[in-house]
């Protein structure tokens, strides 16, 4: 019996004691500087100067001889190709075969090839498609396309590969074709990936295998190359439009894309990244672009990238051995979608501080749009101090992070950018608390008014507005517009005059103006073009990003007005147009500025030193020269240099086409869009330096705003009702 | 010997209390700390956050919508619960199944009943379109008063086979002999219900109501899935203003409104546990 009580009294010590240590699983931690001393070995990115003098680089291969590199002559008459060996590029070989495809065929060289026949080929164009050109012995070019119609007009080639019998593999990406031709017969065809352009790569083969990319665009699929059988298909995960297919030995392949290097295998086995596209060029997708990629010797690998400018370069991709795994310091920086601007701070960053690790995160990605749930994630990660370092601060609770303390003091670094000549008005107006400065925006949009001038009259006040509607019945207020861009529109540019001294809305005041934009709608009859000329009932409103939109293009009509939220001086070109057809100068919107890509520091970020250095990044000229779309520079030195930029050669050379639908008359018109003159544009960036007024945008008020003016509009509630059901709920949300 | 039993129970138990302790109640002290702290960076507020808590209008909004959620749910359920497991107590054995289909609404996946409400209480759906074969009006229901009433019916619906099954637990621990007594003794069927049955099932009555009073805090999840961050004012409770003031990073409000509905709700417990407790005596 007692033996008995002893065993029970052990199996529930022993119960208890398992139980209670596996709660403690994982607690345990090696340090940091143990795991960095540790671990050695990655892969680096080096830069390979071009050869000196020549000209425009078309492409590469890495056969027998090692890393050859095809570019034309200075003069662009012929073109020659260059070997790299020991650090040393060989003096230029003329490849005659090419420039008899261009001098005898009278074809332009698109891309070059090595096929695992071993014989080099070219894609070329005429006017009429393009063709495959592949290298005679004598030294000419022979048309080797396996399909040409009657007059040689050809399909819209992307991506060739040769197999080791020589079979021709095209992939053709207007329709989403890859087909296999052998000796001009067609012996396979499948549906490839939709390609997003010609530049699409859609295939590739090694001995054995070809691999295509599939129309999911995350997964690769196997064929044999000696039958076309299908062997595997395997997911990555990874989004492969614009990636690069490598094949490797033994069943390994390799793709890069914007995200890095990686390493997959045809049975699955093996899916991972080699290399952090963080950590290379391949990442810079705003201003550097991936032109060829290709695998040198045991897994290294050469890339060739251009810019809009037209420069290049060439980058080497080896595994260094004695390079740290893991970099000493890590700077982690978090926005709630993709930032090009912050991708080219985070790529300036990076030249200057190569030895830290930079993490760029993202709440979304593409097209998704953010919600709470992302925002409550942060605040669980900003409340353990485990947060990033770095917080772009577009679309989070900038005013609570100020006021509770989550954002550092960059009072500092603010007066240190405005003496190197960031606009003070931007840094003094966004997020300044109690005298000191929590956060900076490295873009502003700029929100305009222009139009006729009596619709412009219109926008001034919410009365003008109902006045306006009243007594034009029969008048479009608005450009090329829609309900839901007029009604959100009109709602930001008269929140300041609803807003109470509590700091509540005016019922009336909203009822007032929900009225007026239901009268506008009306006479807009909105329903109708946009039930003929929209694709979607849906509303676009969430994927515009801006506070202010009445329009998406220049309209047609003889009067008008439109609000519109300017995002770069390339998309004020669209303004300046309509600005000019409307006979009338554009003026700004209350003062408003919308502040873009805001950065702040988090307070309790052990990296605050490097995180202020990322802050400087973000206000270089590399960063701020260059158009991403996101807003215009903030930068003094960058938009001087505007006046100059839009009258220059090249200036008057950007110019968009736009072709729109006359929603009176019915008819198409095309519309070229210009940058605006000197003049104009000096006097846009002395509106800019003059705007006061920073306005944000607050997303709970915009959702519940948008969906109730939806109700409205689909005569679900009356204007009142909506006035009365977003007061209450704005006055809820505010009292919180 | 019982102070051995108690430790061999202790020890049994140990592992539960050391998970309790280390996930519910430390995590809990730390709530009351930050109550009396800033939000971040630990500046030391003292009662501050409890002031302005108590002054902010959201939250006394959202505690009265509680608070007559709660008047008017936890009655009804217990009530109609109780008397559904009466009837079923009577049912011949057959009968029993139909114990097995009230509790179906609780293995229900909270995703699936959102779908399916959505799908009958939206602009277009069920209800409006039953309404209009009869020429009715329809309605935006979760956003007009008539919210409460489908969370109120939602929480019942969830929860009466639950309560039911609770009920059912406590009639069965009444011993027949006591029915069989009275009903020689000459007692009607309402009087033996009354003088019987009632009295035995305080205790019931105690746990049944605590634990529908915690379920009752579930309800959120529903209403929020269904109508939002900020739904119609009516269903505009307590769990929507915490979790706002999450997103708001406003967490010194969080936890003294936490600490304080902790606090309220500790003292009801125990109030209802002291009169439990007289009445066992009694």
């Amino acid at each position: 019996m007692k033996e008995r009580k002893i065993w029970k009294r052990a199996a529930v010590f022993m119960l208890s004691s398992g139980l209670i240590a596996g709660m403690f699983t994982g607690c345990g931690r090696r340090s940091q500087e143990e795991k960095a001393l540790q671990a050695k070995g990655r892969f680096v990115e080096s830069e390979i100067a071009l050869p000196e003098g020549t000209g425009r680089p078309l492409g590469m291969e890495y056969g027998e001889e090692g890393l050859r590199l095809y570019t034309s002559s200075a003069d662009e008459q012929y073109y020659q190709s260059y070997i790299y060996e020991n650090d040393m590029w060989s003096a230029p070989r003329e490849e005659k075969w090419l420039t008899d495809g261009k001098e005898r065929l009278g074809m332009n060289l698109v891309d070059i090839y090595l096929g695992r026949d071993g014989k080099n080929y070219a894609t070329a164009e005429t006017g009429q498609g393009i063709h495959l050109l592949t290298a005679e012995e004598d030294g000419t070019a022979r048309d080797v396309t396996p399909f040409k119609e009657a007059d040689q007009e050809t399909a819209d080639i992307s991506d060739v590969t040769v197999l080791r019998d020589g079979t021709i593999g095209i992939g053709e990406y207007r329709n989403a074709m890859v087909e296999f031709y052998k000796a001009g017969e067609l012996v396979f065809s499948t549906e490839g990936i939709q390609a997003g352009s010609e530049e699409q790569i859609m295939l590739e083969a090694s001995d054995k295998t070809i691999a295509l990319v599939g129309q999911d665009t995350t997964s690769i699929e196997f064929y044999s190359a000696a039958d076309f059988a299908k062997k595997n298909t395997i997911s990555t995960g990874q989004n492969l439009q614009d990636c690069f297919l490598v094949p490797g030995e033994g069943g390994v392949w390799y793709f890069v894309n914007a995200k890095g290097i990686h390493r997959v295998t045809e049975d699955g086995s093996i899916s991972e990244m080699i290399m952090d596209g963080i950590n290379g060029m391949m990442n810079n997708e705003v201003t550097w672009f991936l032109r060829r990629f290709i695998m040198g010797s045991e897994e290294e690998f050469y890339g060739l990238y251009s810019n809009a400018d037209q420069d290049w370069k060439l980058m080497k991709y080896a595994f260094d051995k004695e390079a740290a795994a893991f970099r000493e310091e890590t700077l982690r920086i978090f926005s709630m979608k993709e930032s090009s601007t912050v991708t080219l701070a985070v790529n300036e960053f990076k030249r200057r501080y190569p030895d830290v690790q930079v993490e760029y995160n993202t709440a979304v990605t593409g097209e998704e749009t953010p919600t709470a749930d992302h925002i409550r994630t942060l605040n669980a990660e900003l409340l353990g101090g485990s947060g990033a370092d770095v917080l772009i601060l577009d679309g989070l609770p900038m005013e609570s992070y100020m006021e509770k303390g989550v954002l550092a003091d960059l009072s500092g670094l603010a007066k240190g950018l405005e003496q190197s000549g960031v606009l003070s008005n931007v840094i003094e107006g966004t997020a300044q608390k109690d005298g000191k400065i929590y956060a900076i925006p490295a873009r502003v949009n700029i929100p305009v008014l222009f139009g006729t001038q009596n619709e412009k009259n219109a926008c001034e006040s919410i009365d003008s507005l109902h006045a306006y509607a009243q007594e034009n019945p029969d008048k479009r207020l608005f450009g090329v517009t829609s309900h839901d861009l007029t009604g959100m529109t009109l709602f930001h540019m008269f929140y300041e005059e609803m807003k109470t001294e509590e700091g509540t809305i005016s019922e009336e005041k909203l009822s007032s103006l929900i009225s007026a934009w239901m009268q506008i709608s009306k006479n807009g009859d909105f329903q109708k073009y946009e039930k003929e000329y929209f694709e979607s009932e849906e509303s676009i409103w969430p994927l515009l990003d801006k506070s202010f939109c009445t329009s998406q293009t220049v309209p047609e009509e003889d009067t008008y007005a439109d609000v519109i939220e300017m995002e770069g001086l390339m998309a004020s070109q669209m303004v300046y147009t309509g600005a000019k057809k409307a006979g009338n100068q554009l003026q700004d919107l209350k003062g408003y500025y919308v502040p873009k890509v805001i950065a702040g520091v988090n307070a309790s970020s052990k990296q605050p030193k490097l995180s202020n250095a990322f802050l400087e990044c973000l206000f270089t000229e590399t960063v701020q020269q260059t158009e991403a779309w996101e807003g215009f520079p903030v930068l003094n030195s960058v938009l001087e240099t505007y006046p100059d930029y839009v009258e220059s050669k090249e200036g008057q050379k950007h110019t968009m086409q736009y072709s729109g639908i006359n929603y009176v008359t019915g008819e198409r018109y095309e519309e070229t869009m210009t940058y605006p003159t000197r003049e104009e544009t000096e006097a846009l960036i002395a509106m800019l330096k003059g705007l006061k007024s920073p306005f944000i945008q607050d997303r709970i008020i915009s959702d519940t705003v948008q969906k109730e003016l939806e109700k409205c509009y689909t005569k679900k509630q009356s204007p009142e009702e909506t006035a009365k059901v977003i007061c209450r709920k704005i006055d809820t949300y505010l009292a919180e | 010997m019982r102070k051995k039993e108690e430790k061999i129970a202790y020890c049994f138990l140990l592992p539960s209390l050391f998970g309790t302790t280390v996930f519910i109640f430390l995590p809990f002290l730390d709530v009351v700390r930050r109550s009396f702290f800033q939000a971040v960076g630990g500046t030391f507020v003292g009662l501050g956050n409890y002031r302005e808590v108590l002054h902010n209008a959201a939250f006394l909004q959202a505690l009265s919508h509680t608070v007559k959620f709660f008047g008017i749910c936890l009655p009804i359920l217990l009530t109609v619960s109780f008397g559904m497991a009466v009837g079923i107590l009577q049912l011949p054995g057959p009968g029993k199944w139909i114990e097995s289909l009230f509790l179906l609404p609780m293995a229900l996946p909270v995703a699936s009943i959102v779908v399916f409400w959505k799908l009958l209480f939206h602009d277009n759906g069920g209800i409006n379109q039953l309404l209009s074969w009869f020429g009715l009006k329809g309605s935006d229901w979760m956003n007009t008063g008539a919210a409460f009433g489908v969370l109120v019916g939602t929480y019942i619906w969830k929860n009466l086979g639950y309560d039911m099954i609770l009920w059912l637990t406590g009639l069965a621990a009444i011993s027949g002999e006591q029915y069989e007594a009275a009903k020689v003794s000459g007692a009607n069927r309402f009087q033996i219900f009354v003088y019987i049955t009632l009295p035995q099932m305080k205790t019931c009555a105690v746990m049944t109501g605590i634990l529908s009073f915690i379920n009752a805090f579930r309800v959120f999840r529903e209403a929020y899935l269904i109508a939002g961050e900020y739904p119609h004012n009516s269903i505009y409770m307590l769990q929507h203003l915490f979790y706002n003031w999450f997103t708001k990073l406003d967490i010194q409000k969080m936890s003294a409104a936490a600490v304080m509905l902790a606090a309220g709700i500790s003292i009801l417990f125990l109030l209802l546990e002291w009169w439990n407790e007289k009445e066992e005596r009694q």
